[in-house]
């Protein structure tokens, strides 16, 4: 107990710890500004959810809407488990110091569960709890309801934990396995992505397609007999839900029981039998590398660098996920995307707003893939020194890694343009216009991105030599990028209304070259002396 | 007529500064004192330097700032000819580097490495080839040259960390605590390749916190405490070497007391 105290404390320290900026006045307003965002964001979404359990309950589909909100957050805190579970058990990067000290691995994993645990509670008490309460008054529920809620809402952490245990192992295994196949891992994770984000679309457009052609809201005969049947089969979710509200309670407590307590015995074994069998797998693994044969060749500075920021990316699962992936998977996306937003938006608005809905589409999808231009400099890690070093001027290696985040984005968006023109989703005009219109605003992002890491890069790599915290730079620039391609498409779809199409990509270009050049010497100007000043101690 | 001549060019390359340091200070941003506090120091020719220190003693901050890494607040530090501030990339291409962590892109394969390394400074095919053969011979890792770096021992990123500051031939060669860590045949060939290198008309500057190795190998050797040159020491002179570990045990000790 005392080992789990103490591990348990150092895991939240080293989560948690402080990093003061010294300046009191900056912090209280960092926090306020975060606090006000949380207040708004977290006031829509319980106004929205009051909104939902309304309509549903006026419709009698309330114990649809529970079952269908149950499997929905257990679907999201087993996906968020098993990266979590990977990322902080398996794959922590103080998994080898610990092992060196005199504690159990059981130790160990409970400090780090335990900490997961914190996270999950935070959660069902933040997100899950207010629906649920939202969801008795709305219906009135007897008292029977509050007294099962915390079972339910313990349920709620324990089965996706378990799950997201029993299958971290596996994944483990598979990603071991195939550590350093790097085309293959980059052509299966993009598969995976296109595909998945494919289905996931598709089954969005059909339930518009379906909703246009009924010609009736949601809660149609048809659907309402649809929801309802598949309601009956989300297992345990639906067990849940009825062991609160009171239908086949008895059956549906025992069987919510049965489900839990197997898979969290099950994880339990199964982690007491291979938790430490498998860290110590993937520690000894860490260090499997490959052989390449090559022949001494010359290269231009120039190419070298980009050539050598290529492979850093490429031979990271990581980083190829994050940038290469997303670039290549982003055509496929934005179809499906530009498809159901054109569907609907057509059939509230009208065609002509389909262009500038592709624009967004696809400057959405650009500032997600150039989001990782924002840790450029903070990715050098521990190498850093050597871009101080070598006779190769700062301004020329940043203008080289701009160029291989511009080369890659830009061969995205071109492609992406190709095939919403090629399916006939808009005219070739269209496509192209936008494709030049992103590719300026790609300019504009990288730049940014750039600069804001040459400002204050984060040097917090892990063992592995690769970045272990988010870059409070990506977020900025997603939230910017995201910012920049609502406001195109918003002013765009007004544009093609009021001027024409013409005069809109003409405004439009004009403004993206505005933030293209603006962009480019924020970057450059001081750019040198910028970069001389960050030093690593 | 021509022994004259070559006296001339010996003393020419003797007297010829490969590293000139000026009343040189560094703060570090938030920091109350300097790291390093007026340091002047000027390194010739075909010597080997030797800067000794206690941890903290300022080491590692000079040499950073020696090689471009940080920046500086007073002074100036020239190399071969080059100031630092004024023209970095000509400072900089006299300059090979070997930093205490030996930090590489551990992605690539030793020979990606080297060769990346190489193109960064234009070394010819010809020349990368036979220098490379050469240190992967003498520092024996030829047999690993095609692995990726990430699975090197210690010992092997020490020395591919030292291929590829090698690989330009640089004047100056900078070395941050070089021995640590390495296996004594492996300390052996490193002497050996800063003797040669030196015997070059090259320079080499290295700290380190072995006192004996900086007696046995160093032409001339200073005294760094507290970001201060305490004293700078001709090795050549009667008796300096048997004394330099006294004489550095009371320079910092005394320090240490007050």
């Amino acid at each position: 107990m005392k080992e789990f105290k103490t591990l348990f404390r150092l895991e939240l320290k080293s989560r948690f710890g402080t990093k003061g900026t010294g300046k009191p006045f900056f912090t209280v307003l960092k926090i306020g500004v975060v606090l006000a965002l949380v207040a708004l964001v977290y006031a829509a979404y319980i106004f929205g959810i009051k909104q939902l359990v309304a309509m549903f309950h006026l419709y009698e589909m309330s114990t649809e809407f529970l079952v269908l909100f149950i499997a929905l957050s257990q679907l999201i805190l087993t996906l968020f488990g098993i990266s979590s579970v990977i990322k902080n058990l398996f794959r922590s990067g103080d998994n080898e110091l610990l092992m060196r000290f005199p504690v159990t691995p059981g130790a160990v994993f409970a400090s780090k569960i335990a900490v997961f645990i914190l996270y999950q509670i935070i959660f069902t008490l933040v997100v899950e709890l207010p629906v649920f309460i939202i969801f008795g008054i709305s219906t009135a529920q007897a008292w029977s309801y509050y007294a099962l809620l915390p079972v339910v809402l313990i349920f709620s952490i324990v089965l996706p934990l378990s799950i997201a245990n029993l299958l971290a192992i596996p994944v483990m295994q598979i990603s071991a396995r195939t550590r350093n196949m790097f085309t293959l891992s980059l052509l299966v994770s993009v598969i995976m992505v296109a595909v998945g984000f494919a289905i996931y679309m598709h089954v969005i457009q059909g339930v518009v397609d379906y909703m246009k052609e009924e010609a009736m809201s949601f809660f149609s005969k048809e659907t309402m007999g649809i929801v309802s049947e598949a309601a009956k089969y989300i297992y345990p979710s639906n067990w849940f839900a009825y062991m609160l509200i009171g239908k086949w309670r008895l059956g549906a407590s025992l069987l919510s029981l049965a489900v839990v307590a197997i898979f969290a015995v099950g994880a339990f074994i199964l982690n007491k039998k291979h938790y430490l069998s498998t860290i110590l797998r993937d520690i000894e693994g860490s260090g499997a590398t490959f052989t390449m044969v090559t022949k001494n060749k010359v290269r231009t500075p120039t190419w070298a660098t980009f050539r050598r920021e290529f492979l850093d990316i490429f031979r990271s699962s990581n980083y190829s996920f994050q940038y290469l992936c997303m670039a290549v998977a982003a055509p496929v996306m934005v179809y499906y995307c530009n498809k159901l937003a054109a569907s609907m938006g057509e059939n509230t608005i009208g065609a002509v707003i389909v262009p500038a809905l592709a624009l967004m589409v696809m400057l959405i999808f650009c500032a997600i893939i150039l989001s990782f231009a924002a840790s450029s400099v903070s990715r050098e890690g521990e190498n850093f020194y050597l871009t101080k070093i070598v006779p190769v001027s700062y301004r020329t290696q940043v203008l080289i890694k701009l160029a291989l985040y511009m080369a890659v984005s830009t061969l995205s968006i071109l492609v992406t343009a190709i095939v919403i023109w090629v399916s006939g989703q808009v005219e070739a005009k269209y496509a192209f216009s936008a494709f030049g219109i992103s590719f300026l605003v790609s300019v504009a992002v990288t730049c940014f991105a750039v600069r804001l890491d040459t400002t204050r890069p984060q040097f917090a790599v892990g063992g592995d030599g690769e970045l272990s915290v988010g870059n409070v730079s990506t977020f900025v620039v997603l939230f910017v990028g995201f910012a920049i391609s609502v406001l195109y498409g918003l002013f765009g779809m007004v544009g093609l209304f009021l001027w024409g199409t013409t005069m809109t990509y003409l405004i439009l270009a004009g403004v993206s070259l505005l933030l293209a050049v603006a962009a480019v010497l924020w970057l450059m100007i001081g750019l040198d002396q910028r970069y001389n000043k960050i030093s690593q101690r | 007529m021509s022994e004259i001549l070559e006296e001339e060019t010996l003393e020419k390359v003797e007297e010829e500064k490969l590293l000139v340091i000026h009343n040189l200070k560094k703060k570090y941003l938030n920091a109350k004192r300097y790291s390093i506090n007026d340091l002047t120091l000027e390194l010739k020719a075909g010597e080997i330097f030797g800067f000794l220190g206690q941890n903290g003693a300022g080491k590692s901050t000079t040499i950073k700032c020696i090689t471009g890494i940080h920046p500086y607040d007073e002074g100036e530090i020239i190399i071969c000819g080059h100031d630092m501030k004024k023209d970095p990339i000509g400072a900089k291409k006299n300059i090979g580097y070997v930093p205490d962590n030996h930090s590489v892109y551990e992605k690539l394969t030793g020979r990606e490495y080297v060769n990346y390394i190489a193109d960064l400074y234009g070394v010819s095919l010809e020349e990368r080839e036979e220098r490379m053969n050469r240190y992967l011979k003498m520092f024996k890792i030829s047999f690993a040259v095609d692995r990726q770096i990430k699975g090197y021992s210690h010992g092997m990123k020490q020395k591919i960390c030292i291929i590829a500051a090698l690989i330009h031939n640089p004047r100056l060669w900078v070395l941050d605590e070089p021995m640590v860590g390495l296996d004594p045949q492996s300390m052996f060939d490193i002497i050996d390749e800063m003797k040669a290198h030196t015997a070059a008309g090259n320079t080499v500057f290295f700290s380190s916190h072995n006192i004996d190795l900086v007696s046995k190998l160093c032409d001339r050797v200073a005294i760094i405490h507290d970001g201060e040159l305490k004293r700078l020491i001709n090795l050549h002179e009667k008796g300096t070497r048997e004394t330099l570990e006294q004489v550095f045990r009371s320079l910092t000790m005394a320090e240490n007391k007050a």
